[in-house]
This record gives structure tokens, C-alpha cells and sequence, in this order.
């Protein structure tokens, strides 16, 4: 895994030409297909079990951010080494897209053509930040194109000291995650993500709520410590483990938390909003459920005996709004 | 799938089929295979006729050079159960030595046997030689040349019946053209293993058309990026080649006379193509009698009725719908999945074919296809949310065309053809939406003429017009090959919407000049233009075959060189998707080959191409500077090289099969400034062998062994947290397409079983795919967050069940 600096950035100002596309070519079966056809899974570590360094949300208070205005931006993150985590955040007010490579690039861009990071902040257990729009961000951004019009927030999590390194070349991160021997981190040891603030005249988007956790159809509330039996098994599959070991797991989410309507551009729109579990040392059958049907089956590792370890439900809507609930479960 | 989302919704939302894409070849009417009449047999088993394998051209006697008259003999010529003529009686003399010429010709000439079934039998049919004498007094008597739009010589006639031989009409292939024109027969189509009997997948065997991974259905012809070839149904263009994205041909096989295919240096009479050329041509209606078909196999069931209603009048109508729904449905629930429409395909034809004289035939062909589903997806793809919740897909395509064929005398022919159709894809991804509706108009028409025994021309136009109206809400995504633009779940939607008219008008003209014996020049011109590029295109082309003389078996050496225009997709072009001012790409084809002929019914054939692409589009994003967040440019270059190699033995009753390898390379680039990189699909090494025989008793097997060069890949580097959507966005090696995957090979193997009664015949078949069950590499799956990748294993051995009851 190439070091944080190392990691090549596609200048997505470079045009490149579409290789493969056309209704001829069957794409929209493709993805089609593809989306029945989950199988052929080779086998890797899920995502939904944190074994190491995540950043597993990021939150802003006001998902909707008009000009002028200051929000309130909050990371969920969790290690198991329990290392001091380093934070620095970077505001990328130009993005030529709404990807993530476009964000990292203005922000490269940014930092080589000036010999200056645009930073918002850094420092340990730096996990939260303000961040105030500028008051004419909307105002050059043509009429046709204001549904677009975002800012973007990078962020670095380094479980080691975390150096910034402006003005190195453009298609590079600027930044450097490094150990207590030298040893530069990887991407898959410090994280590097975006986070998006969409830019709104008036309009709100509100971060959905979870209004009730269940675990085996009973109220899950926060301060209550579920124990359970661990599956003996290193596998990934939860149908490794006896069905006696499985537990329900469900999250309700507010009505008002499903918006739909007429957004500030006249279109129609009717939010898709996502359960994402997570969890420590134990298998989640389905990581990813729709809210509207978001019970899942879980079961904890028996090598997590005697430990509590936690349960994560990140809620999303397609809007950027999130929202989390975190439990807690002691395995006998 | 990690990105499958994105770039399939980049390539699909975004492609509608459309505004531009049709275009009419010159010669709309089939015509190159054997035409079939059937006459009462004593059992109604299906009988093929014989089929032209090695024409001959006769010799101008020397003691008609002083009248230099012109002549035609007509024959009855008597063809033995191996296809040789045994016996050339006059039918039809034009005097004793044009007689003589002509019979010693006729005993050159090879065919494939008459077919009673499966077995070969002996026949006779009528065959026509024409003689003009060659002018510039070559050295030996010419040859007459064949013209260019009507079919050569021979001509289709009918004989009287003798008792135990078959009455037909043999029309004969028509001359080529082109430097590489590949056919391919039903025969072969319906049987090559692992195709399912699928005639598009049939052509992928061919040299010169790379592998698609599984079952994509994706057409990739030297080098080029399929978006640049065209696929064609009786000179109509048809937007989609697949059901399903590649599960099967969106025209079922039994409505198939032959398939051609044109990897390259393409006649004038294709345009607004820089790639290949793939025309299906359908079958007429029986003339007599009637006929009629059901097959059903693990995937479709299809049905195909056919009647001639008087001497000059028939009809022939045929649906096909698969029965995926039947049991995928069931499947799906399992997988947390509701089904409101379980997937579905539907594809049906209808042909009325009237004549309207003796010299004017009249055809209306209605056909279509429909493919559908819908479904909720509770458990969204942990790689992108965006795929889950409602998704509904709908593509489909329909298209009624009327022909009309006339034969001006012996040596002229007028085709018309106009063809009306709509094309229809909806594709709604959770708040994603694309709804493309295009209401379509194709015109053409063609003259072919004969002017001079040594020179023959043909022109005409085409014009494709229509309404398109489209609605698409998704992010701004940027069309590379890269396809970095990572989740889309969580990103601001773009909603544009278009609707207007495009035309697309064209000309093309061709000579063919026949200075001496063998040797035909043939240079043509197109021209075009393209509305909303507001462009005109010429593009001189030129193709040169020469026949060795003096040599017992033929030998033609072949070479062409040629302009070629594709317009803009019509994202491209057109506010607010692309970019006005966006113009056509460009390539230049050269190719140079020889076919031998090695013995009866054997063929070698070995070409080399190079393909120089210019003009090529670009993209790139725009951020706020254009309303659909991408801007477009013909900044890009590219260049395609290899070789094609091809041993063939022609369908001769018993055995087909062939042994087909490419060598090539293809690149891209997207500036002058930037460095070259593989295409996605570049195979270096491309190997098909097939072969297929009739043991008799109806049993007939055959095997297909391929091997083929991984395909480039971009290696990932890691991942990007995406901090709305909840999942990486992986960051890829740079340049692109550095790392190949390992290569395929497998081998496939199938059994047909035939069962013949007094009035019908059932066939039973087996195909089995990958017998070996190799795990061939199909494309890199990756962990959460990029930093495992791993080979992502194709399709395991794959047995297919067929029956089929045919009157």
C-alpha cells in the first residue's frame, strides 16, 4: 500500500476518452445484472468489522450550507489499538467534480501552486471542526450549474505524526503519516477522506434520526450492555455459526427522516436512506440494509470472550445526511 | 463489483442509443447465400440446396473475338452428393463455342451438396454464364466481370424436376468488395459450441473481434472501442445487439440467412463508423409450402411460423420470450430482493414478402425486442449504496422497414428502403433516472449499374432522421477509462433534460474497374454531414483485389486504404449533455492480406491492418463551466495494428470448422502531450479453434477451444474515504492499463441430436461452456478499501439443455 504522500491522484483536468460505452454495449444490463448478482464473493475481510484505524462518518450539523454560514463538521472513528489519532483538516473550495479524486486534486493543485495548505485545522484528537462558507461561494457559480455547487472537506486521521508536505507535486497528497521508527503509513492505516457540503440559497437537508436501536426485536437502548455467546470461527460467512448464536439487529429511523418534496431548484426528489452496521470482532450478515427494512442478523467471535466490544449504525440519506447510534456488547 | 455502478451508469445513462446512430448499407437485400425453393418432397424434410463453393470465370472463345458480341449460356448443371458437377447440359445456347466455353467453366465449379436433412444428396439447378469480351485487348480473353449491385453470374433459375433430384435456385455469392468480408452460414451460426446456437456470439469467433469478458455483450473490432462499430439488421441499424446486455442476440438465429462481417476498410456504402461492421441478414419466407419451429432451452422459448400464400406472395412470423422470470424470480426473493418485474425479454418479426414482377420484389420487415425489470434491492451493494433500493430497467427497440428491389434489366438494380422505429431506455436507480425516447426515420436508396464490361458503378444516399427526447438525473460523471469516478450515492444530482431532431443526410458513390483479368479497382467516396456537429465529412476509400492468373487454385491478393467518420455520440454534441462544437472522430484504415485457396472448400486467408485514429473525443471535467459538469474535445489519438489469420473449411455438408488467430495491439492516448495506453479490451493474442461434424443417424458434435490474452487492467493503489456515501473511492496506478489479467482459455463442446419423422424433425442439443471449468479471469475485485484486490473469476462450466420441433 503506497504511502499517503506517495498515492498517485488522477488529474482529473487531464480529459480522457471514453473507452467502452453505448446502449449497444449493454451496460444498463451490466449494472443490472450485476446488482442480482452479489455472489463470487472471493472471500475478503468485510468492511463492516473494524479491525483497524476507521473514520467510519462524518458528520455536519447543516448538510445544506448557504453562503455565509458556519457548520459544524464531526468525525465517528474508532481504533482498536486506542493509538492518539492526529487529525488535520483541508477545505477544497473548487472541486472541477463531486467525486472524491476531484476534491483531493484541488486541494494538490492548491498546495503546489502555493507552497500553502488550505487548512482549516490539526492537531490531536482534533476530531471535530467549524467551517464557515465563504460569503460568494454561490455567487460565481452560474444559474444552470447552483445544484451542484458543493465545497469539500478533507480529512487525515494519522495514528502517528502527521507532517504536511505543500507544494510537492500536483498529482500528490499533501501530507505525510509516519510512525515512531519513521515508517510511513499507508492509505489503509491513515485515513484520507472527503466530506461534502452541499451549497444551498435556503434549503435544508436534515441529518436523519434514529429513534430506536432493537437487538433480538427488544429496545436496545445506549447504556444497556447486551451479553451474548461468541462463534468459534475466523470465517466471514454469519452461516458459519449456529443459528443460536445469531442476534437480530434493527434500527428505526424517524419518518420525518425519509424527506421528499420540491428542492430549492423546482426538481422532485424522495431521499434513499441506508443502514450501515459495523461492528468489532463479530460477522454482520447484510453490512448495508435500506432503512425502511433495516434488520440484520449478527453474531459476535468467541475470541472477543470476556471484552466488550461495540456495535455501529450509521444512518445515511443521498443528501448528505447522517446520523450514528453505537451500543455496546460484553461476550460471555 | 466494486465500481460496476459507476461506470455502467456512466455508460448507460448516457448512451442513448439514438439520434444518429443508424445508417442503411448500400446493398440492403442479402441476396449472397443460396436462395431456396422447395417443391412438394415426398417427406417434408428440410432441404438445403447446394451452395456455390469456387466460382469460375469462363473463357471468351477466340473464334467469337472478331464479333465481340456479348452472350449468356444458360445450364442445367448435375450435381453428385459430394457437390460436383457430373454432368452441364445447355439449356440455353448462344452458339456452339460460347456453348462449350461455358460447359467446361460449369465443371470447374464447387458446390456444397444438396442437403435432404442431414444428408447429402444429388441435385440439379440451373446456372448461368454471361460473356462480354474484356476490352484493351488483353492478352487472354477476359473474364466477364461481375457487376457491381446485380449478382453475378451465375443466375438463379428454375429446371424442371428429374425423379429423385432436387429443384433450386442458386443465386451466387456476390464478388467481393472488400479487402476482409467474413460470412458466416446458418449452419455455422446455429452450431458452433458454446454459443447456444447465438449468432452474434458466433461472430466473436471470427479473427479480427476480440473476446468479451463473460457474457457482456460488447463488440470490439481491431482495437476499436464498440462504440465505434455498427451492427445492422438488413441494413437497418438496431441500437441494442443483445438481450440482457449479452445474453442472447436480440434476433433469434432461425430468422438468420448469414451474418457479415466487416472488421475493416469497409465499402462506402457504411459510414459514420470507424470500427468495424457487423450486417445480419435476414431470411426470406418460404416460397412454397410451409414451415414452422419451436425451441425451448433453459433460457427463451421461440416460435416461428412461415407460408407462401400464392406463387408470389409469402409471410413468415416469429417471437421469441424467455422464461428467465419463471425461475430468477423465485431466485431473487431468496436474495433479499422483491420482484415487481422479474426480468424479461421479448423479441419478435413479422416479413411479408411480395413479387411484384418477375423483376421487382417487395418486402415489409416489422421486427423489435424488450427487455424489462423491476425490482426493490433491500440490501444495497456495500461498495455504493447507490445500488439498491428501487431499480427499473427497460430498453427495447422497434423498427418497421419496407424494401423495394428492382432489377433494371441484366445489369442495373435499384434498392429502396425506409425504415421507421423508436428506441426506448429507462434506467431509474434510486433518485438516478435516465428516460431516453427516440422516434426514428431511416431512408436509402441505391442504384448499381454495369456501364461497360469493365466498369460498373453504384451510388445512392442515405438520410437518418428523428425525434429524441431525454430526461437524465444523475452526478456528473466523467466518461473515462478509468473510471475514477467512484460512488455516486450521496453526490449532487444533475437533472438535464433535451429534446429536438437530428438528421443526419449521406452520400456514397463506388466504381469498380476491371482494367485486366482478376484485377479489380474499386474507389469510392462518402459524404456526410452531421447536424449537430454541423459538419461535413468526405471520405475517399479504396480497395484493390486481384485474382492470380494462371494459377490452378485461387489465389486473390487484397488491400485497402480508407477515410472513415463516426459523429459524436449525441452526449457529446448536444447541450446540455456535451459540447457544442465537438466534431466527428476520425480514422484512417490501411490493410493488406492474401486468400489461398488450398483445396476444395479449404481457405487461407492472412491480413495485416493498421488503424490510425485521430480526432478522437475527449472528456474532462468542467466543474461549474458547463451544465452537465463535463466538457468534451477532440483531443485524443489512437492507433490499432496487427494481423489476422484465418484457415476455413467451408460448411461442405459433413464438417465446418476453422482455425482462426489475431495478433494486434491497440492504444489510446488523450493528447498529443499525454503517453500512449493500452485499450481496455487490447488482446495480444487472440487463438479460436472450431470444428463441427455430422456423424450421421443425426448426431452431430463439435468442439471449440479458445485462447486469448488477459485483458489490460489498472491495478489499485488504495481508497478515499467517502465520507456521504460511507465507502472508499479507490485510487487507481497511473498510466492506465499497465497490468494484464491472466489469460483465458477454455473449451466448450456440443451435441445435437436429430430425430426426423414423416412431417417434422425434433433436435435435442447440448452445449456445454468451459469443460474444464478453468476459473478464468474476468476482471479485479477489491476489499473495502482498495488495499486487497484479487482476480474475479469468470463463469464456471456452464451446461445448456435445448429441444427444438421444426416442420
Amino acid at each position: 500500500m503506497k504511502p499517503l504522500a506517495h498515492a498517485p491522484i488522477q488529474n482529473s483536468s487531464i480529459p480522457s476518452r471514453s473507452r467502452f460505452l453505448g446502449l449497444r454495449s449493454g451496460m444498463p444490463w451490466s449494472i443490472g445484472l450485476a446488482l442480482l448478482l452479489p455472489g463470487c464473493d472471493p472471500g475478503f475481510a468485510p468492511g463492516s468489522e473494524v479491525s483497524s484505524l476507521r473514520v467510519l462518518a462524518v458528520q455536519v450539523d447543516n448538510p445544506f450550507a448557504s453562503p455565509g454560514e458556519t457548520v459544524h463538521l464531526q468525525a465517528l472513528s474508532y481504533d482498536p489499538e486506542a493509538r492518539p489519532i492526529t487529525w488535520a483538516w483541508a477545505l477544497c473550495a473548487e472541486p472541477a467534480s463531486s467525486n472524491v479524486e476531484s476534491c483531493l486534486a484541488d486541494v494538490a493543485r492548491t498546495s503546489a501552486e502555493t507552497g500553502t495548505l488550505p487548512l482549516l485545522g490539526m492537531g490531536s484528537g482534533l476530531d471535530n471542526i467549524d467551517l464557515t462558507i465563504a460569503a460568494d461561494a454561490l455567487d460565481r457559480v452560474p444559474d444552470v450549474a447552483k445544484a451542484q455547487a458543493l465545497v469539500g472537506v478533507v480529512s487525515v486521521a494519522c495514528p502517528g505524526t502527521l507532517e504536511l508536505a505543500p507544494g510537492t507535486a500536483a498529482a500528490q497528497l499533501p501530507f505525510r503519516c509516519i510512525d515512531d521508527q519513521g515508517r510511513e503509513f499507508g492509505l489503509d492505516e491513515a485515513i484520507v477522506g472527503v466530506k461534502r457540503v452541499f451549497l444551498r440559497e435556503a434549503e435544508r437537508n436534515q441529518n436523519p434520526v434514529v429513534e430506536q436501536v432493537l437487538f433480538d426485536g427488544e429496545l436496545w437502548e445506549e447504556s444497556d450492555v447486551k451479553e451474548v455467546d461468541g462463534c468459534d470461527t475466523e470465517e466471514h460467512l454469519i452461516d458459519d455459526c449456529a443459528s443460536s448464536l445469531h442476534h437480530r439487529l434493527q434500527v428505526r429511523v424517524s419518518a420525518a427522516s425519509f424527506e421528499s418534496g420540491i428542492d430549492e431548484f423546482g426538481r422532485d426528489f424522495r431521499e434513499q436512506v441506508i443502514v450501515q452496521h459495523y461492528t468489532e470482532q463479530g460477522i454482520v450478515e447484510t453490512a448495508v440494509r435500506t432503512a425502511a427494512e433495516s434488520e440484520t442478523n449478527w453474531v459476535a467471535r468467541s475470541r472477543a470472550s470476556g471484552s466488550e466490544i461495540r456495535v455501529w449504525f450509521v444512518v445515511r440519506d443521498d443528501r448528505g445526511g447522517v446520523s450514528w447510534a453505537e451500543r455496546r456488547v460484553r461476550v460471555r | 463489483m466494486r465500481h460496476t455502478i459507476t461506470t455502467a451508469l456512466a455508460l448507460c445513462g448516457l448512451a442513448y442509443p439514438l439520434l444518429a446512430r443508424a445508417q442503411v448499407p448500400a446493398e440492403p437485400a442479402p441476396g449472397d447465400a443460396g436462395a431456396l425453393a422447395v417443391p412438394d418432397a415426398p417427406a417434408r424434410e428440410q432441404l438445403t440446396p447446394p451452395r456455390l463453393l469456387q466460382s469460375v470465370e469462363p473463357v471468351y472463345p477466340e473464334a467469337e473475338r472478331q464479333s465481340g458480341r456479348a452472350a449468356s449460356v444458360g445450364l442445367v448443371l448435375t450435381l453428385d452428393a459430394d457437390g460436383m458437377v457430373v454432368d452441364a447440359s445447355v439449356s440455353e445456347s448462344a452458339g456452339g463455342a460460347f456453348d462449350a466455353s461455358a460447359r467446361s467453366a460449369a465443371r470447374q465449379l464447387r458446390f456444397s451438396p444438396a442437403l435432404r436433412g442431414n444428408t447429402p444428396m444429388g441435385s440439379k439447378i440451373a446456372f448461368r454464364f454471361d460473356f462480354q469480351i474484356a476490352p484493351a485487348a488483353p492478352a487472354a480473353p477476359a473474364p466477364v466481370p461481375a457487376p457491381l449491385s446485380a449478382p453475378p453470374a451465375p443466375q438463379a433459375a428454375l429446371v424442371e424436376t428429374t425423379e429423385g433430384a432436387l429443384d433450386v435456385e442458386v443465386a451466387g455469392e456476390r464478388r467481393a468488395r472488400e479487402p476482409t468480408r467474413r460470412v458466416l452460414e446458418m449452419e455455422e451460426i446455429t452450431k458452433i459450441p458454446g454459443t447456444n446456437g447465438d449468432a452474434l456470439r458466433a461472430i466473436q469467433n471470427l479473427p479480427g473481434i476480440a473476446r468479451a469478458p463473460g457474457l457482456d455483450g460488447v463488440l470490439i473490432v481491431r482495437g476499436s472501442s464498440p462504440r465505434d462499430s455498427q451492427v445492422f439488421m438488413d441494413g437497418t441499424n438496431i441500437p441494442l445487439a443483445y438481450h440482457f446486455g449479452g445474453l442472447s442476440s436480440v434476433v433469434p438465429s432461425e430468422m438468420l440467412d448469414h451474418i457479415d462481417f466487416y472488421p475493416g476498410n469497409f465499402g462506402p456504402e457504411y459510414g459514420r463508423a470507424t470500427g468495424g461492421i457487423i450486417d445480419i441478414g435476414s431470411r426470406a419466407p418460404k416460397k412454397e409450402g410451409y414451415g414452422g419451429l419451436l425451441q425451448v432451452d433453459l433460457i427463451d422459448a421461440r416460435l416461428l411460423g412461415e407460408v407462401a400464400l400464392s406463387d408470389d406472395t409469402r409471410v413468415l412470423i416469429s417471437g421469441r420470450r424467455s422464461w428467465l422470470d419463471a425461475w430468477l424470480g423465485s431466485a431473487l426473493e431468496g436474495a433479499d430482493v422483491a420482484v415487481s418485474t422479474a426480468p424479461v425479454y421479448y423479441d419478435y418479426q413479422a416479413m411479408i414478402e411480395h413479387d411484384v414482377t418477375e423483376s421487382t420484389t417487395l418486402r415489409l420487415f416489422g421486427f423489435g425486442s424488450d427487455d424489462q425489470l423491476k425490482l426493490l434491492i433491500k440490501s444495497p451493494d456495500p461498495s455504493d449504496p447507490a445500488g439498491g433500493g428501487d431499480v427499473s430497467l427497460h430498453t427495447g427497440f422497434w423498427r418497421v422497414q419496407g424494401r423495394a428491389d428492382t432489377r433494371l434489366g441484366h445489369d442495373a438494380r435499384w434498392t429502396t428502403s425506409i425504415s421507421v422505429g423508436q428506441d426506448i431506455e429507462q434506467f431509474n436507480l434510486g433518485s438516478i433516472k435516465t428516460d431516453i425516447d427516440v422516434y426514428r426515420l431511416d431512408l436509402r436508396s441505391e442504384l448499381g449499374a454495369r456501364l461497360l464490361p469493365e466498369l460498373s458503378v453504384r451510388g445512392g444516399f442515405d438520410v437518418q432522421t428523428g425525434d429524441y427526447d431525454v430526461i437524465w438525473r444523475a452526478p456528473p460523471i466523467v466518461i473515462d477509462d478509468g473510471d475514477t469516478s467512484g460512488p455516486l450515492f450521496g453526490r449532487p444530482l444533475t437533472e438535464l433534460r433535451a429534446d429536438g431532431t437530428f438528421l443526419h443526410p449521406g452520400a456514397h458513390a463506388q466504381a469498380e474497374v476491371t482494367p485486366v483479368a482478376g484485377l479489380s479497382i474499386l474507389p469510392g467516396v462518402r459524404a456526410d454531414y452531421t447536424k449537430d456537429a454541423e459538419q461535413w465529412t468526405v471520405a475517399p476509400r479504396l480497395a484493390v483485389r486481384y485474382d492470380l492468373p494462371g494459377v490452378a487454385a485461387r489465389t486473390t491478393l487484397k488491400a485497402g486504404a480508407g477515410s472513415y467518420h463516426k459523429p459524436p455520440e449525441p452526449y457529446e454534441s448536444m447541450e446540455p449533455f456535451g459540447s457544442p462544437g465537438v466534431k466527428n472522430e476520425h480514422a484512417w484504415h490501411y490493410s493488406f492480406g492474401v486468400e489461398q485457396e488450398l483445396m476444395r472448400a479449404v481457405e487461407l486467408s492472412v491480413e495485416g491492418f493498421y488503424k490510425d485514429l485521430d480526432e478522437l473525443i475527449v472528456s474532462a471535467p468542467a466543474g461549474l463551466e458547463t451544465e452537465s459538469g463535463v466538457s468534451y474535445a477532440n483531443l485524443g489519438v489512437g492507433r490499432a495494428y496487427g494481423g489476422e489469420f484465418l484457415l476455413r473449411y467451408r460448411s461442405d455438408g459433413p464438417f465446418f470448422g476453422w482455425v482462426a488467430y489475431t495478433l494486434s495491439r491497440s492504444e489510446l492516448k488523450g493528447g498529443a502531450s499525454e503517453s500512449w495506453e493500452l485499450f481496455d479490451f487490447d488482446q495480444t493474442h487472440i487463438l479460436t479453434a472450431l470444428g463441427s461434424v455430422k456423424l450421421g443417424r443425426g448426431w452431430q458434435v463439435g468442439a471449440r477451444f479458445r485462447y486469448v490474452s488477459g485483458s489490460p487492467y489498472t491495478p489499485y493503489t488504495g481508497g478515499i474515504a467517502d465520507h456521504d456515501a460511507g465507502v472508499y473511492s479507490p485510487l487507481l496506478e497511473s498510466p492506465a492499463n499497465q497490468s494484464r489479467l491472466s489469460a483465458f482459455h477454455q473449451l466448450d463442446l456440443r451435441v445435437d441430436k436429430t430425430w426426423s419423422f414423416q412431417s417434422w424433425k425434433l433436435s435435442a442439443y447440448l452445449d456445454v461452456q468451459n469443460v474444464y471449468n478453468r476459473q478464468n479471469s474476468e476482471d479485479i475485485t477489491a476489499n473495502y478499501d482498495y488495499s486487497e484486490s484479487e482476480p474475479l473469476p469468470g463463469l464456471p462450466l456452464l451446461p445448456v439443455l435445448g429441444i427444438r420441433g421444426e416442420l
